[in-house]
């Protein structure tokens, strides 16, 4: 396709470059891959029209950016932010009751690297991947109000910080020190488990977690977790700390032996997509997808996100064959 | 952008705003809104937003900004309440 006509030298295939950075900054904003795409499919339909609009002065990346951020307010109008289990509910303990499912609406989302992490050189892939971890894109749902302002005018719309530093009431050094905050709050929401770079290990932690449940070996995976360890597993509510609660729930679910699996890449961490037969000997069928956190060669969270419907997003197979 | 008919009265260091023709809301009617307030803050005059209608208040708190504009709703209700 080639540019329209009073559209200068913007054509299809550089609006097309932008498709992935821009589905990682509306899977940012929104939470949920499945809606990301929707909007970024939306913003550059909604840019394609508007070409013959588009001004050279700002640049096209910046006119789409806000474009799909535009689409990303529609989308969320009138609805709660997306969370994780452990941002709604308390840490349970005891009898581990898996309870109601909430709508997938409720929840963050886990999202394949292909879909949202940019290219470039090793320290841009190394942030590409930060920004989408789990905890992190849990966090963003929930900066404070005065951290997501700043963010928006200075990033979106482009505000100087003295500008913003006037219109809320404070001083340029509160203001720059407020994308620090936002940052800091990441972090907290982190709880120390963004590693400091992706290892090589992780994929060996990931194989050795595999080749646990593979081998019906209960304690060999509780070996693999760090003390604080956390498992949650959206649409319900239920989440757990610890290698104690963690080995009872995975005994309970008696999950080992059943199941197949596919090694994935999500939210720039180690992942694998989880087949399970409806009853024993049967079909495995698309059941999960879970997301870890590795740190130091151990386990610090288990993301487990029991939605099939993902598995078409990681170019997996609903069910699989003989 | 006229003072809106239905605008309680605000003392002369006071703006009053009748945004409510101001559909669709997106990004840059923030963008507008938020200048606006800036101006008037380095006149030294206070600005307010009348007649909020169509997903601006909404607009205006997912961008973080529904405590930093004064805000009140559609004509006839009462102004937002701030949490």
């Amino acid at each position: 396709m080639s540019g329209l006509p009073g559209s200068g030298a913007v054509t299809a295939e550089q609006l097309e470059e932008y498709r992935r950075e821009l589905t990682g900054y509306c899977y940012r904003m929104l939470g949920s891959i499945h809606e990301a795409e929707d909007a970024v499919q939306d913003a550059m339909l909604r840019a394609w029209r508007a070409l013959d609009r588009f001004e050279d002065r700002e640049g096209l990346r910046p006119w789409l950016y806000r474009i799909a951020t535009n689409v990303c307010i529609d989308l969320s109008k009138g609805r709660a932010r997306r969370a994780l289990p452990m941002d709604v509910a308390a840490v349970q303990t005891g009898e581990l009751v898996r309870g109601d499912a909430r709508p997938e609406a409720f929840w963050v989302g886990p999202a394949p690297d292909q879909m949202v992490l940019s290219g470039g050189d090793p320290e841009d892939q190394a942030l590409s991947r930060e920004s989408v971890r789990i905890a992190f894109i849990a966090a963003l749902q929930h900066l404070a109000p005065r951290q997501r302002a700043v963010l928006i005018l200075r990033d979106v719309l482009r505000w100087r910080a003295a500008e913003v530093a006037v219109l809320l009431e404070t001083s340029t050094t509160a203001v720059n020190s407020a994308l620090r905050r936002a940052r800091e709050a990441i972090d907290d929401a982190d709880r120390d488990l963004t590693p400091s770079e992706p290892a090589a290990d992780d994929h060996a932690v990931l194989a050795a977690y595999i080749d646990a449940f593979e081998r019906d070996d209960v304690e060999g995976l509780v070996a693999l977790l760090r003390e604080d360890a956390i498992l949650e597993m959206p649409p319900f509510e239920l989440w757990m700390r610890g290698p104690a609660d963690i080995r009872k729930w995975m005994l309970k679910a008696d999950a080992f032996g059943q199941e197949r699996f596919a090694p994935v890449g999500a939210n720039g961490s180690p992942a694998v997509a989880v087949y399970r037969p409806r009853e024993p000997g049967g079909v495995p069928q698309a059941f999960s997808v879970q997301v870890l956190d590795v740190v130091d060669g151990r386990i610090g969270a288990i993301h487990v996100f029991l939605d099939p419907t993902l598995f078409g997003l990681f170019g997996l197979p609903s069910e699989l064959g003989d | 952008m006229s003072p809106g008919q239905n605008a309680p009265d605000f003392p002369a260091s006071e703006v009053d705003l009748d945004v409510s023709w101001l559909v669709p809301a997106d990004l840059s009617a923030v963008d507008a809104l938020a200048r606006l307030h800036l101006t008037a803050a380095r006149c030294g005059r206070s600005l307010h937003l009348h007649g909020a209608c169509g997903g601006l208040s909404e607009l205006l708190d997912f961008c973080g900004l529904g405590d930093v504009l004064n805000v009140c709703g559609c004509a006839g209700q009462p102004a937002r309440e701030r949490q």
